[in-house]
Parts: structure tokens; sequence; C-alpha cells
């Protein structure tokens, strides 16, 4: 396949360009400055993640995982995409134990991200979706002590 | 935010793990509850006025126990890709934090009812859009070990006094993609005002017949920013000689457009 780099400009004064323009010039519905109707709903299931106490067999894995996390967003009104976010509101889960080895990963992905006090890229799209995650809690025997460990998470939803 | 907190436990001490190995060991208690709930609209745009402007958003609360919400004004960001960041009210170089009031900052929600607070402008007369975000978020309201908050946003737009919308497709190119050939292209809008275009990737053979017909939904461009898009030319071209042909509607009397040549060995 061929590679092609065309700045408009220079396409602009096309001969090919400005036929395809007086083709395509039926007017789409114009934009306009007034308030955009439309919602965005968002639902989270189960409210809150509890993850079992590690067993030696997790730490032995080197982590232990939540049950599932489901996120649906719905999307009424103009098909503008929408834009999912997560972030951590804490640095740590307690005790030292730093936020990065808390991580998330999306269902049918491989990827593990840890947790960051940013806001996370997680989904875009301009339908209702249905998400599926999964968190893990790293692991390790050397460093972890025992005792109590939370923070807070914080999704994000926005057109 | 709730102020009691059941987190869980790490135990990495082997003798306490093979003494709780024979129980149960889920701390947290079974949750069914979902916490849902919609904002409408999710964005607000206010033009020039000598008064004070105002407009409500509505809170609905679709979940089974009543919703607390707190809100507040952040500012955002969006990068070229669309992902936004958000900031602290104030910090972003175009924030309209100074002219923008949410009232009430917190509100309750009883299951299966609505609520409607007020997003208000001062007298606005900027020379420059400015952009906030008020974001409608939950209150933790599980006391587990990772605590869920659930915010949505409503953008907020104070459009700068005669604005216009200008944009154009300053890049267009074919690029491999798994699914086939894709059209990335950017749209600049060097304007005072947001923009929102949309439109269609035409697909024409070298006799100017029209083969494919894709969908540009509507995607938003902060003034002074730009934004890339990727779309995917799909598969099952006859091999050939095309040209991808992106046309933009973005509100103003004229439309983006740009034309990229590419072949289907």
């Amino acid at each position: 396949m061929r590679r092609a780099t065309v700045p408009a400009n220079a396409l602009a004064r096309s001969a090919v360009v400005l036929a395809a323009l007086a083709v395509s010039a039926t007017p789409l519905q114009a934009q306009s400055c007034d308030p955009q109707p439309g919602r965005i709903l968002m639902r989270v299931r189960p409210p809150g993640v509890d993850f079992p106490t590690p067993g030696l067999a997790a730490f032995d894995a080197g982590f232990i995982d939540s049950p599932p996390f489901r996120v649906q967003v719905r999307n009424d009104g103009p098909r503008t995409p929408w834009t999912l976010c997560i972030r951590s509101d804490d640095s740590t889960l307690g005790n030292g134990k730093n936020i990065s080895d808390l991580q998330w990963q999306l269902d049918g992905t491989s990827t593990w991200t840890s947790f960051t006090t940013s806001d996370q890229f997680v989904a875009q799209d301009d339908r209702n979706r249905n998400l599926s995650l999964r968190f893990r809690v790293l692991l390790d025997f050397a460093v972890d002590t025992p005792g109590l460990y939370q923070a807070d998470m914080t999704w994000s939803a926005t057109r | 935010m709730a102020a009691r907190c059941r987190p869980h436990t790490l135990r990495p001490n082997r003798p306490a793990l093979l003494a709780l190995a024979g129980f149960g060991l889920f701390l947290g208690a079974p949750q069914a509850a979902k916490a849902q709930y919609s904002v409408d609209p999710v964005i607000v745009q206010f033009s020039t006025s000598n008064n004070v402007r105002s407009t409500a958003a509505r809170i609905k609360n679709d979940g089974t126990q009543p919703l607390d919400v707190r809100l507040y004004v952040n500012d955002f960001e969006q990068d070229e890709l669309g992902t936004h960041s958000f900031l602290p009210a104030g910090a972003g170089a175009r924030s309209c934090e100074s002219v923008l009031r949410v009232t009430p900052d917190a509100i309750t929600v009883p299951p299966g009812e609505s609520r409607y607070v007020n997003i208000s402008f001062e007298p606005w007369h900027g020379q420059d859009t400015c952009w906030s975000m008020v974001f409608v978020e939950t209150l933790a309201r599980v006391p587990t070990g990772l605590r869920v908050r659930q915010r949505i946003g409503v953008k907020v737009y104070g459009l700068a006094v005669d604005g216009e919308l200008v944009g154009e497709i300053t890049i267009a190119e074919i690029a491999s993609g798994e699914g086939g050939p894709e059209l990335v292209f950017e749209f600049e809008n060097p304007g005072t005002w947001p923009v929102r275009p949309m439109g269609s990737v035409e697909i024409r053979d070298y006799q100017g017949r029209v083969v494919r017909w894709i969908e540009v939904r509507p995607f938003s461009v902060l003034p002074g920013r730009g934004r890339r898009v990727s779309m995917p030319l799909g598969q099952g071209l006859v091999a050939g000689e095309y040209l991808a042909v992106p046309v933009l509607d973005f509100g103003a009397d004229y439309l983006a457009g740009a034309q990229v040549a590419f072949s289907v060995p």
C-alpha cells in the first residue's frame, strides 16, 4: 500500500478536490453554539471493590485479583464521543505500599496498567458501552507488611 | 465521603495465612447495589451578555439508593486524540473559573428521582473563549478496600466576543491499520470558538464513482487546538487506485476537505 501525506492547503487548489467538495456540499447539520442536548449516564457495579485476603498462593503468584468490575456508559443525544478516565485519589494503598501496585485491566486485553493519581484513559466511544475490568494488587513477601490497605478511585465520564 | 472504612487486609505472614486458610476470606460484604446516575446536558455554552446567564442541569438517580453528589469546577484540556486531562479550577490557561458558578455544591437525589442544579455565568465579554468543567461527583458509597467515586463532567464554554468558526484539515494521509487502510487526518481550529466537525469520508475510484461512504461522527476541537482522527476505510476494496475524500461540516459557511490518493494491491 502506498503511503501518502497530503497537506490540505495544497489540496484545496486541486481541481479534483473542488469537484469532490462541490458534490459533497449538501449542507450537513450545521454546528451551532447553542447548548448541546443530551446526557451521559454512568453506572458501576459493584459500587466498591473488595479483594479477598491473599493467601500463600497469591503471594507465590505475586498478585491477587479482584472480582469483575463493570462500568456502563450510555450516551444519549448527539453522537459525540464520550471519554472515560480513571485515577486513584491516593498515592499509596497505605503502609507504604505505592499506588502503582494497584493495577487495572480491561477484559479482552492483555495489558495491566498501574494506577496513578492522574487521570488515565480507559475508553472512548460514541455508543453505549458495557466495560468489564479487573483489578489486581501486586504482592511481595519481602516488602509487604501485615495491615489494612485501601484507596479511593474516581471514574470520570465526559463528552 | 463516608467517614468509616473497612479496608481489606494483606497478610504476608505465612503462619497467619495458614491460620486464616480455613475461613471464607472475603472481608467485604456482598455488594448487589448499583450506582447509576445521569447528567443532562453535558455541554453548555454561554455567549456574551451584560447579565448573569444560567442554565439548569438535571441529575437523575437511576439507582436504588439515595445518591449524594457534590458539584465543583475543574478546568480541562483535550489532546490531539481527544483525551481529556483535568486541572484544578483556575489552573487552565483559558479557565472560566472567575465567572462560573454552580449551585448548590452538594445535593441528595432520591432513588428514581431527578434534581436540578444551576450553572450560571457572570456577565461575560471575553476576548478569548474560556472553558471549564463542572463535575457532578458521587461520594464513595461502600467502605471497602477500593472505594469508587464516579463523576460526570459538564463542559462549560464562555464564547468570545465576535468569535468565528474557522477550521481546516491540515494533513491527510493513508496508513496501514490492522483492519486494512486507514485515513488519518488532522483538523485544526485556529478560530476563537470551539467547533464540532462531522461529516464523511468518500472513497472514490479514478472514474469519480463513490465506492464507499463512511460517516465521521462529531468530535470536538478547542480554539487554537487540533485533533488527529483515524478512520478505518474497511476491507474488501478491489485492487486499484482510489481517492479518500474527507469532508467536514463544522458550522462555518464553508466545508473543510482534503483528499489523498492510495492504492490497493
